[in-house]
């Protein structure tokens, strides 16, 4: 099932745009820009003209754009799939709805690692060449928590198409969702600094913090990878970010044993 | 036995016309070609969909190859074929056969070399060519290659016929016959076309309004009536007369 899933998504051309977009960044760099290694051994920066950005801006941005080819692209073969016509077709095998679902997390997370993997291969030679350099720690940082970025909205999204059986309810609305966890990560500071008093609405939003998978805590350690390597890596925030993954993981799983065909 | 279900019950209740399949006892025994014959939206996809798990009964207890419908052990020697059907459309008929044979727990030895022979006997010379680009008739091939890829010993065919002229139809057929000479199958088939199961039926099951209303063996239809039609049409023909 695992390899039936892997193969559906390599052909998915819609995410070979995430290969094309480092791609072209690697021979931009290549062509007009520089690279300028940092004081520490786990970092970078891009000198593009006048312009000198730091390694954690130049991810942040590729990686936002890396996301965004995500949504759109892997929610596309589990919502074909979902369908009647092609469920009928797989679950009629001897697969159970739990294998079909796990093996789908397991193929989607062999996909994103293996892009994951050909980025940092393109970036390895960038770096390589512009300024001989290899930040292990950098790289490392990316393998472990880029497709754990990109599961965090998977789930979501998963969820939204089991319920609403449609490829653009599932995409938007996991988005949006899973978005909103960048915000719930600085809940507390957001509610001081609008000054709401309500000790109800600061357990709801606390409790929802844990419910939404953590995409924001992602971005936050990528960060700290970026500054410090992983000695300054937040254990505490990596064991919330797992945790906030399982609700609606486990509620896509019951929902999807449940469903008809 | 292959197939036994007792007092299953399911019911649509959103549906603006009410549905309720009421199937009280129905049996398959090994080797039989057995057809459930009646008209559109009488419940028969429905039946089907409810034996394999699909869809979940209300009601009532299926047991497939001797294990409970719900066991997903009692589909390792079945396959189906639904009446609709989505292939992977970027996937050449070879990778779908291959990809869907890879979900079996027991994939054929030799994987390769029994497409080819299936496609020889099905007359398929189209085998990399991408499913997007197949007509209707050959897309309906490729399902029945991929339903008929693994040695399995109960195959559950949902309209199979659909969209098939005469001749691959009876290539078909005599397909069919091999494998119940050769290793002993059993066939569930559905189907409108009724002079397809003529003379290949040994038992028959008719459906209405999501009950069986009447079933009868080979040997009992041929005492009574020419043909599957005649049968059929004894049952489910509006005897009202026509009025302008």
């Amino acid at each position: 099932m695992i390899r039936f899933i892997t193969r559906t998504i390599f052909k998915n051309k819609a995410l070979w745009s995430w290969p094309a977009i480092v791609l072209l960044f690697v021979l931009a760099i290549m062509y007009w820009g520089d690279i300028a290694a940092a004081q520490n051994s786990y970092s970078f920066s891009v000198q593009v003209g006048d312009l000198n950005l730091s390694a954690a801006m130049v991810m942040s941005q590729i990686i936002g754009l890396i996301t965004l080819v995500c949504i759109i692209g892997f929610p596309n073969h589990f919502s074909q799939n979902l369908k009647s016509e092609r469920s009928s077709l797989i679950l009629s095998k001897p697969i159970s709805r739990s294998d079909f679902f796990f093996s789908d997390l397991a193929a989607v997370s062999i996909v994103a690692v293996a892009y994951t993997l050909i980025t940092l291969l393109l970036l390895a030679i960038m770096l390589a060449i512009k300024a001989a350099i290899f930040p292990f720690q950098f790289f490392l940082g990316i393998l472990l928590f880029l497709p754990l970025l990109i599961l965090t909205y998977y789930i979501t999204i998963v969820l939204f198409l089991t319920i609403t059986n449609s490829y653009l309810a599932g995409a938007i609305l996991g988005w949006f969702i899973t978005s909103l966890s960048a915000g719930l990560l600085k809940i507390e500071k957001l509610i001081d600094l609008f000054g709401i008093e309500s000790e109800l609405f600061r357990y709801f939003m606390v409790a929802l913090s844990y419910i939404i998978p953590s995409a924001g805590g992602v971005e936050e350690l990528l960060k700290q990878i970026y500054s410090g390597g992983f000695s300054a890596l937040d254990g505490g925030l990596l064991a919330f970010i797992l945790v906030s993954c399982l609700p609606l993981g486990l509620l896509s799983l019951y929902i999807f044993r449940k469903k008809e065909f | 036995m292959i197939l036994k279900a007792e007092n299953i019950t399911k019911a649509y209740k959103s549906s603006a016309d009410a549905f309720r399949l009421k199937i009280d006892d129905f049996v398959i025994e090994e080797g039989s070609f057995t057809a459930i014959l009646g008209p559109n939206g009488s419940g028969k996809s429905t039946f089907l969909k409810v034996i394999l798990d699909l869809l979940f009964a209300d009601t009532g207890h299926i047991t497939l190859m001797g294990k409970s419908h719900k066991n997903k052990e009692s589909r390792v020697k079945l396959s189906y074929l639904p009446e609709n059907f989505s292939l992977p459309k970027n996937f050449t008929v070879r990778e779908v056969l291959q990809s869907f044979a890879g979900l079996k727990k027991s994939p054929p030895e030799n994987l390769d070399l029994r497409i080819e022979e299936l496609a020889d006997a099905f007359d398929v010379n189209y085998l990399d060519k991408k499913v997007k680009g197949l007509s209707k008739g050959m897309t309906q091939i490729t399902a029945l290659m991929n339903t008929f890829l693994s040695d399995d010993q109960f195959y559950i065919l949902d309209e199979p016929f659909n969209g098939l002229d005469a001749v691959k139809k009876k290539g078909i057929m005599d397909y069919i016959f091999h494998l119940q000479d050769k290793r002993n199958i059993s066939i569930l088939i559905t189907t409108h076309i009724l002079s397809d199961i003529d003379k290949t039926c040994d038992h028959l099951h008719l459906i209405k309004d999501g009950q069986i209303i009447e079933e009868a063996s080979k040997s009992e239809l041929q005492d009574q009536f020419d043909t599957v039609e005649s049968f059929y049409l004894h049952h489910f023909e509006n005897k009202e007369p026509i009025t302008s």
